[in-house]
């Protein structure tokens, strides 16, 4: 029997907001435990939380990054439990009307066909303490207590662990361009559980399912999800029966494990948070928000496609919104050929960030110099051989490749008398090769063009020197 | 005569005119503190409390707080002062900041002596259920002056303040006014920040207090009210000069009662006095109607007070778990969920926990659509035939309570199974977040009653005008345990 897997994510977006979701204090991370906290954030009773304007603001920006409607109307609920990082004993959540509803993204998968995935809702809601278990005690912080997340529920329309991938890299990429999420997942600022329960092709049914959490890259999403598509599989073709739990990944083992079953779900006796008046969102605060709002992904790969890239190379560029805008950035100075920017973009200049592990702010050169020097490259001025080492003294000394080439008298002949006295030249003291080009061997053709460029140290302009033998040999 | 038995009003005066000093005042305060039997109060700041009067040199006529002492119940955080909200759960628990209310009464020069016994957590209506046990009523100690807020009202009644602050979720204000023989009021929901108060049940608390005069009321408002930055539910509606109402004629007079109401009430005394004070409102023009408000929607008043406060309190305290602050939990508790249910076991009453049970159980996803949220429904009818009463009247006029204060031995916290519209009506005033004050009436034995006048949501001005009014026939100010006067 063939199976086939329903797969659901739950992802928490920590929002980079100054303050937190409902206090003053300051979200700032990394600092001494517990310096980055007012009362409301330890439950001292009598504080009353306050809405964050600016979190809302980046919420709607989510919200219409994932194509959702949003809802005008804020209101916010309690959800009740008890636990140590819990400080109130309740999370002010959004259940019963979170800000968006009902959206969705278009995922691509390596065969080039499209997924249409739904999103449930995206709601706001603040995070809890941090907690340090050592062996005998546990230690809370509650510097990240009240950070504000906006959590984004898909529907259940993922059907493979790479789909799943690339839905929440997506997202990563839609938080990180909107600059409302650092899009973190191995320090926790974006966090993902995925639900997953397989049936079998053809059954409209849903499986019993499994949650999956502690997923801290993208690519343990992929591995975890393949790892219990393979395990449920074998379950229940020898006969089993799926149990509902919660799993961890373990990614040393490449393998999920269980976490613990889950019994009667927790009764979290929801109702509106009465210290927080409904808020009615004006259109224009709504309307700000979205046009002062980045551009997204979506919008840069379109505009690259446009600019004659393929899909796969946008998408490449989309990993982070330093990269796409360092590279619209210089595209737009007058570039003349797109191709050979996103070469020497993805090739000697990102292999030299990784290696230096710097950033593209960081580059010594100005992006007109990189517009200049790729001119140079697709206007034939210089050579991919010259062009490498003009790149290197770009990369270490910032030098102006301008510069460099009349530095190094690199710039290519492409004085069509000057190539034409050096063709000669070489045609009279090669007869051999005439004869055996004459006779239709092509590979003279090559020795005669190399000896040409040999003349001119390397400076010779290939296709204009190959053009004016062609000429002369008739 | 002492100058700390005036009235705000009075005694602001003599500190103008330099007849007395706010060191007198509160060297006096505290020493009636040190001979109080009724057991009212929680941690006191006297040392402080006597420096900070000792700086007061001189007050201007404005300053009309200015050294003038004061207490607070202790469900509002005072920075550096316990505050336990009379619970064991808060024992040890020492603010860092003040509330909100506390800082503007400091600001204005008030002079904060310490804090009040209260209901544990302000759940309870005798002045009996605090961690320190039963506050008596200044008039006879044998009898319970109500709750929630008791010490601070029988602090009031007995002299040892011109003012304090209470709460006020169901009648918690309201009710000990009336068994204290002193004014209590609790404006508009939303009137007055709530930052620093201890909630009970948010969307029914409210800051109120207690003073010996309408104007000292509607000073204090004055004062109190006003948009917070710290509580989004504190309105940005203009604070009006709610004094300069008692003195012009009132344009709103036309009063409602419930006659189911009246109908309940045994006390003669009681009725008499209460009609008596119609007739003379009558005499200054008022118009008197009796409204017929629909007798099932009293009954919902307890069970829909019950169900929704207790909701509202069993998450509201579910910060008290002995992690962060308050009762350190035994060595023995090894998890953190023995830890927390070892604070919370010991912590809290059975009184509060039976109270936390009744607002789980309501709020649990199987019984949330046929408790929680029909109460909440039932909460909005009563709003609404409210809303329709104000449509042709401008104030419910009613009794406060069906008698004078009981005796502590006949106090029970059991809950009747059909309880009286009587001993629950102040709510309706929480319920739709009104405007509500208490006058004193009369006393019978030496025991005071009140009346009370419920107006519409921002009628603040209104409802003390008519309480102006009642104060003017019952010539009530300043009544005072020990040399009280005899209303009407």
């Amino acid at each position: 029997m063939n199976f086939e897997p329903v797969i659901g994510i739950e992802i928490h977006v920590q929002l980079k907001t100054k303050s937190k979701m409902f206090s003053s204090a300051p979200t700032s991370f990394g600092c001494l435990p517990n310096s980055q906290t007012i009362p409301y954030d330890l439950g001292c009773p009598g504080t009353m939380p306050l809405v964050n304007k600016e979190a809302v603001r980046y919420a709607i920006r989510i919200c219409k990054g994932l194509n959702m409607n949003i809802n005008q109307l804020v209101q916010f609920d309690r959800k009740n439990y008890f636990y140590s990082d819990l400080p109130k004993g309740f999370q002010i959540t959004q259940q019963e009307f979170p800000i968006g509803s009902d959206g969705y993204l278009d995922i691509e998968d390596s065969q080039g066909q499209i997924h249409h995935i739904g999103i449930e809702r995206a709601h706001m809601e603040e995070d809890t303490a941090k907690q340090l278990h050592l062996a005998d005690m546990t230690l809370i912080d509650y510097n990240r207590c009240g950070t504000p997340l906006v959590e984004i529920v898909s529907k259940p329309d993922i059907r493979s662990g790479e789909v799943a991938s690339k839905y929440v890299e997506m997202i990563r990429e839609i938080v990180t361009f909107l600059d409302v999420c650092d899009g973190k997942l191995e320090e926790g600022s974006m966090r993902c559980d995925v639900n997953i329960s397989l049936r079998p092709i053809g059954s409209t049914k849903f499986g019993t399912k499994v949650e999956v959490k502690n997923l801290n890259s993208i690519a343990n999403v992929r591995a975890a999800l393949d790892y219990e598509v393979k395990r449920q599989s074998e379950i229940l073709l020898s006969g089993g029966q799926v149990t509902q739990e919660t799993r961890r990944y373990d990614e040393s083992k490449k393998q999920t494990s269980l976490m613990r079953v889950k019994t009667n779900a927790v009764d979290y006796k929801y109702f509106r948070e009465p210290n927080i008046i409904p808020i009615k969102l004006s259109d224009e605060f709504v309307k700000s928000a979205i046009d002062t709002m980045h551009k997204l992904p979506s919008v840069y790969k379109k505009e690259l496609m446009d600019k004659g890239l393929t899909s796969k190379e946008a998408e490449v560029l989309l990993s982070s919104r330093e990269l796409a805008d360092y590279f619209e950035e210089t595209a737009s100075l007058n570039v003349k050929d797109i191709k050979t920017l996103w070469n020497y973009i993805m090739g000697d200049i990102i292999a030299y960030i990784n290696k230096e592990f710097i950033t593209w702010g960081d580059l010594k050169f100005t992006k007109q110099n990189l517009a200049d020097f790729v001119n140079m490259i697709s206007e034939g001025k210089i050579n991919s051989k010259q062009g490498k080492e003009v790149i290197a003294l770009m990369l270490e000394k910032g030098e102006d490749p301008n510069k460099v080439v009349k530095d190094l008298g690199l710039e290519q002949i492409s004085d069509q008398g000057e190539i034409e006295k050096l063709v000669e030249e070489v045609l009279a003291s090669n007869a051999q090769s005439i004869a055996d080009y004459k006779a239709g061997h092509d590979r003279a053709l090559g020795y005669i063009v190399g000896q040409v460029m040999k003349a001119s140290k390397g400076k010779a302009n290939p296709s204009l020197a190959k053009e004016l033998i062609l000429k002369k040999l008739g | 005569m002492s100058y700390l038995d005036l009235t705000i009003q009075q005694m602001h005066q003599a500190l103008v005119e330099g007849l007395v000093t706010s060191e007198q005042l509160v060297k006096e305060a505290i020493l009636r503190i040190k001979n109080d039997k009724t057991n009212s109060f929680e941690a006191l700041a006297l040392d402080q409390a006597l420096e900070e009067a000792k700086k007061v040199t001189s007050v201007g006529e404005e300053e009309i707080l200015k050294g003038i002492p004061f207490l607070a119940k202790d469900n509002y955080s005072t920075k550096g002062i316990e505050t336990t909200a009379s619970s064991d759960v808060l024992s040890g628990y020492v603010p860092i900041f003040d509330a909100e209310v506390i800082t503007r009464l400091k600001n204005a020069g008030a002079i904060l002596l310490g804090k009040t016994t209260l209901d544990e957590l302000a759940m309870g209506g005798t002045g009996t259920t605090g961690h320190k046990g039963v506050t008596t009523n200044p008039y006879d100690n044998s009898r319970i002056i109500g709750g929630s807020s008791c010490g601070s009202c029988a602090s009031v009644a007995s002299g040892i303040v011109p003012f304090s602050l209470g709460s006020d979720t169901g009648d918690s204000v309201r009710k000990p006014a009336s068994y204290g023989g002193i004014y209590g009021f609790k404006p508009t929901w939303g009137r007055i920040s709530r930052f620093g108060l201890f909630p009970f049940a948010c969307s029914l608390d409210t800051v109120a207090y207690f003073a010996r005069s309408v104007y000292d009321i509607a000073v204090l408002t004055e004062i109190l009210a006003g948009h917070d930055d710290k509580d989004m539910s504190s309105s940005y509606k203009e604070v009006e000069n709610y004094s300069s109402y008692l003195r012009r004629e009132n344009d709103k007079k036309k009063i409602g009662y419930f006659k189911p109401i009246l109908d309940a009430i045994d006390d003669e005394k009681i009725k008499n006095s209460y009609f008596k004070l119609l007739d003379e409102l009558k005499n200054k023009g008022y118009e008197v109607n009796q409204y017929d408000f629909p007798e099932e929607l009293l009954d919902a008043l307890y069970p829909v007070y019950m169900i929704i406060s207790c909701s509202e309190a069993t998450s509201n305290d579910a910060n008290l778990d002995g992690v962060k602050f308050g009762l350190k939990p035994s060595e023995e508790a090894k998890t953190w969920s023995e830890y927390m249910s070892d604070a919370r076991t010991r912590g809290f009453s059975s009184l509060i926990k039976r109270r936390f049970i009744i607002g789980s159980f309501s709020l649990l996803a199987e019984n949330q659509e046929e408790l929680f949220r029909r109460a909440q429904k039932a909460r909005n009818l009563i709003v609404e035939e409210m809303n329709k009463f104000f449509l042709e009247n401008d104030y419910l006029i009613l009794p406060c309570a069906k008698s004078v204060p009981p005796k502590v031995e006949d106090v029970t916290n059991k809950w009747s199974k059909k309880p009286d519209f009587i001993d629950n009506h102040l709510g309706i005033a929480n319920l739709g977040g009104f405007p509500s004050l208490t006058c004193p009436l009369g006393y019978e034995n030496g025991l005071p009653y009140g009346v009370n006048i419920t107006g519409r949501q921002y009628q603040e001005g209104y409802v003390l005008k008519c309480g102006q009014d009642i104060e003017d026939v019952t010539k009530l100010v300043n009544s005072l345990c020990f040399n009280h006067k005899e209303g009407i």
